[in-house]
């Protein structure tokens, strides 16, 4: 799959062929009332969300980060600065300081006594990696791995790679140590299987995305499907029971998005799709719901998807076939239209020496990703912010809005003393609602079998869910029906009356 | 291209027709009540809630789709009348 820029966005026409939108239609029809048939949903591992800047310092968000460490470098080299402070844990405070020397690797442990006693979780933190003096000998690759507990007593490791340029800039890591997209976009930067590859069982599955701020509003979540070639080249793709989602994560905070698991498949042929999902309008709080925002999204939703297709195990002959298909398919497609717009413009003028009929009617009727969402956003700014519509416009953005209030604090006084004494003592009483409602959260997240290691929300969510449709789904058949009968009462009344 | 030239036109025109109309930044002040900081206020409780505790929001998606129901029969209702 090529990946091209227009306009400084990174394009990938995949899904102009598989066409999203109108699978979301069928999909919002079909089971706006039935919990989402995710056959092996999994529960993203914790995860801090961070990123290397371009002056090479640590972007950190808040997360489960217990340890930090730092390659050894390729020779003695000092550490510009480091700075991390964990005030919300006691003993709170802060750590930082300056050249520290490399001698093998360098670690900040939030969780062992090595450096700060009892367990941190920092709330904010920044590493400048690059060197106070400038070295050539410090450029290349680097990594720095943070280690995040898995709930069982280990860790699981995540890396952040970088390279360090010549001019001691950073960017993130790539085989050939320049970046292949601009590293300030948004996009799925990698995931695993990679095409072309047959693997055994287990299966790793992994993506890795960037957010950018500036795409915060509107990319809504990042997704990857498995779909089972074998079976679905004999029943509808978008209705198969054989398609999995493996990841459904909204996105809330701009950096890197990194997701990983294991999980054992049927051996066969199998494509994997990475998405980037964006909405327009976004319902990135989820407060209208899966229904409601489903159906509004439908009509704003520019999704960015990468697909990889592998084999696990042995491949099946119509499997194999199916994968041959889709990748003529797509070949084709991307060699229309895997250049910029500008490029493919050049088709169309029978002076020029690129001139093809072919390339020039995709580029006068294939829509632009990019081009497509600046529309959308030109529509909203120039008329669906304007009086009257523009008042709904305003309460989906505040329906839509991610932010959070913190919800009141109750105190109340409550006289301890005996009821004779002319000023009893008394006490305060303080209801915090947030910290009740968060603690029992965290409860019922806490709990988890001790054989699979599933959460309480991983086991029960689905019944939830299901429970809840089934209610709603009683409750309009009961209305329905009762509409009716009321109806027929009413007419046999009135029939009495006149007769 | 042609697609979105069509698009474009389209944005354009609609922009041009209601460009006169005033841009609304807030929901409006009533009587002294202050809707759009009330419910920029509670929809932020909302999102506390559902995101400490998840089986709330469910069930509010749940209580969502039952109003869009009594929505959309009320709606034809109004146009339908007995018919409905």
């Amino acid at each position: 799959m090529r990946k091209f820029y227009i306009a400084d966005s990174y394009i990938d026409n995949s899904n102009m062929v598989s066409n999203k939108n109108i699978q979301l239609l069928f999909i919002a029809l079909v089971f706006f009332l039935i919990p989402q048939g995710q056959a092996e949903a999994q529960t993203p591992q914790t995860k801090a969300v961070y990123s290397i800047s371009s002056d090479c310092r640590l972007v950190y968000a808040p997360g489960v980060v217990e340890n930090l460490e730092f390659p050894m470098p390729p020779q003695t080299a000092e550490i510009y600065e480091y700075h991390a402070e964990y005030p919300n844990t006691a003993p709170g405070g802060s750590a930082s300081g300056y050249q520290l020397i490399w001698y093998d690797w360098f670690g900040l442990f939030f969780g062992q006594e090595t450096y700060y006693s009892g367990g941190h979780t920092p709330t904010t933190m920044y590493v400048n990696v690059s060197e106070r003096q400038p070295s050539p000998a410090n450029n290349g690759d680097w990594w720095i791995n943070f280690k995040h507990s898995d709930g069982v007593g280990g860790y699981v490791d995540e890396y952040l790679e970088y390279t360090i340029l010549g001019d001691h800039s950073c960017v993130p890591y790539t085989n050939t140590g320049t970046p292949e997209v601009d590293p300030t976009i948004t996009r799925i930067i990698d995931f695993n299987p990679q095409t072309g590859t047959t693997t055994q069982n287990p299966v790793f599955f992994d993506v890795e995305a960037y957010v950018a701020p500036e795409d915060l509003g509107t990319v809504t979540g990042v997704t990857i499907t498995l779909h089972n070639i074998d079976q679905n080249v004999l029943i509808l793709g978008a209705l198969s029971p054989s398609d999995i989602w493996l990841v459904d994560e909204p996105i809330t905070q701009a950096g890197n998005f990194y997701f990983s698991t294991t999980t054992t498949i049927g051996e066969g042929n199998y494509r994997l799709e990475a998405c980037i999902e964006r909405n327009v309008f976004n319902d990135s709080s989820g407060i209208l719901g899966d229904w409601a925002g489903g159906i509004i999204g439908i009509f704003s939703d520019i999704d960015t998807c990468v697909s990889h297709q592998f084999i696990v195990g042995q491949p099946s002959y119509i499997g194999t076939i199916s994968q041959n298909l889709w990748s003529d398919t797509n070949d084709f497609y991307n060699g229309l239209s895997a250049t910029s717009s500008e490029a493919l413009a050049g088709s169309c003028n029978p002076l020029g020496g690129s001139f093809g009929i072919r390339e020039c009617i995709v580029f006068m009727f294939v829509p632009d990703n990019n081009q497509l969402q600046l529309t959308m956003q030109e529509a909203r700014e120039a008329f669906l912010t304007r009086i009257p519509w523009g008042y709904f416009t305003r309460t989906y953005s505040i329906l839509s809005n991610p932010a959070t209030s913190s919800l009141p604090v109750f105190t109340t006084n409550i006289q301890i003393g005996p009821g004779n004494n002319e000023t009893p003592p008394t006490t305060a009483l303080t209801f915090d609602v947030g910290d009740m409602i968060a603690g029992g959260g965290a409860i019922v997240d806490g709990i988890r079998d001790p054989i699979n290691g599933k959460s309480f929300r991983d086991v029960f969510e689905i019944m939830v869910q299901g429970l809840v449709a089934l209610a709603v789904l009683l409750t309009i058949v009961a209305d329905v029906g009762g509409t009716h009968r009321h109806s027929e009462v009413s007419e046999k009344r009135g029939n009495n009356r006149v007769t | 291209m042609i697609v979105n030239l069509f698009l474009n036109i389209l944005v354009l025109f609609l922009g041009g027709i209601f460009s006169w109309l005033p841009q609304v930044e807030t929901l409006p002040t009533i009587v002294g009540f202050d809707i759009d900081a009330y419910m920029t206020l509670g929809v932020g409780y909302l999102a506390t809630v559902f995101t400490s505790f998840w089986p709330l929001g469910i069930m509010f998606q749940g209580f969502l789709v039952l109003m869009g129901y009594f929505l959309v029969k009320m709606v034809l209702r109004f146009f339908l009348g007995s018919r409905a």
